[in-house]
């Protein structure tokens, strides 16, 4: 698994590849935290390059939520593949995040 | 490639053993995969099983090993066609998944406590879930069945059933005019892709079978002889087995006056 954050001008944008599973989760909650832990408040995920999102990798992504929506932020997905949204769906998370088929329209949202 | 004959899709057992970790898992879902493919479950359900049994290994590890995190496991998967068992035993701490909370996601963000969502996922991945503390240690049991078969046969309103252990009825009712001929086709053919191969058609709902109902069930009697299996017919009416007359077909299809006749016939047979 591998995550890349660059600073756009409203969000921070976290591109995350490869398998997000129990044993790799903790880093892309490593990464999102540090982002948060300066100050970030609103990040777009692109998750287009997951092939494998398991609950561990989904708990990440809602304690990442918790955080930033505490201080009016906020954390957005784009570019699922059909397999990780339909994981998204099964696990009920398409209720809490908004979800955009395009990053750029991802990060144009915010 | 061997062809399967219709007694290697008796149901069959596989396992395996090794100790627990975060790494282990991989082997273990890769085990899996194969034996739902050998189940000739399609390529969602497969991932669904694969995704499953991840699920079911981390709360293994995190939970009943959290002490002792390098425990014993076994998996075993018993294969059948359409259908696949999976039971995962390990000997840590008792700890049944299945009590775990419901994940709650609601817009409060206070509210949302994702607790709970591995089991959530397994549950809906799989078919069945069951969880059993006996003197092996926990013992977690995952079925996963075909869904194209089930929700094919629901939607297409044919009743399809297994009657004596793999011999399997396809009941289609009323007029199998040009519209029910395509789904009878579809239904009949994903069964025996599925090996599904011992097939009794009932007839004795049916009313009319136009010709491309017959075309059908000649190219699904075909297909199941490929594949080593069988295809008869039963309890024809007299309107219809006059149809079936003139074509000749009674030249192809064994056809049998009673549902018992057909299904005996086809187990001593194959």
């Amino acid at each position: 698994m591998d995550v890349k954050v660059q600073e756009m001008n409203r969000a921070d944008l976290a591109v995350v590849s490869g398998r997000v599973d129990s044993s790799t989760a903790a880093d892309l909650g490593a990464a999102l935290n540090e982002r948060i832990n300066n100050g970030t408040l609103n990040i777009v995920i692109d998750l287009s390059g997951v092939d494998y999102m398991s609950s561990g990798g989904l708990r990440e992504l809602v304690a990442a939520l918790k955080r930033v929506k505490k201080d009016g932020g906020d954390v957005r997905l784009c570019a699922p593949s059909a397999r990780v949204r339909e994981v998204l769906e099964l696990a009920g998370l398409d209720s809490i995040f908004q979800i955009f088929d395009e990053q750029v329209n991802a990060v144009g949202s915010f | 490639m061997t062809r399967s004959t219709p007694q290697d899709f008796d149901q069959r057992k596989v396992t395996v053993l090794g100790r627990f970790s975060y790494g282990s898992i991989p082997m273990i879902t890769h085990f899996v995969a194969d034996a739902a493919k050998e189940a000739k479950l399609d390529e969602d359900a497969v991932f669904h099983c694969q995704m499953a049994v991840d699920e079911a290994c981390t709360n293994i590890i995190e939970h009943a090993y959290a002490e002792d995190p390098n425990g014993n496991f076994e998996v075993n998967c018993w294969i059948e066609p359409g259908t696949l068992t999976i039971q995962i035993i390990d000997q840590g701490k008792k700890f049944d998944p299945t009590l775990a909370p419901t994940p709650q996601f609601s817009s409060d963000i206070n509210q949302i406590s994702p607790g709970g969502v591995g089991i959530h996922l397994i549950k809906k991945l799989m078919d069945e879930v069951r969880f059993e503390f006996t003197k092996q240690g926990n013992t977690l049991t995952l079925v996963k069945k075909s869904p194209l078969l089930i929700h094919m046969s629901a939607s297409k309103g044919i009743p399809i059933r297994e009657d004596k252990h793999g011999v399997w009825v396809v009941a289609p009712r009323g007029q199998v005019d040009s519209l029910v001929a395509s789904d009878l086709d579809e239904v009949l053919s994903v069964m025996i892709k599925e090996g599904k191969i011992r097939v009794v058609v009932d007839l004795a709902e049916a009313t009319y079978i136009s010709s491309k109902g017959l075309k059908a069930l000649v190219s699904a009697w075909r297909l199941a002889r490929d594949s080593g299996g069988e295809l008869v017919l039963c309890d024809i009416a007299p309107r219809v087995q006059s149809i079936v007359d003139t074509i000749g077909l009674n030249q192809v299809f064994a056809i049998y006056l009673d549902l018992n006749d057909a299904i005996r016939a086809i187990e001593t047979e194959h």
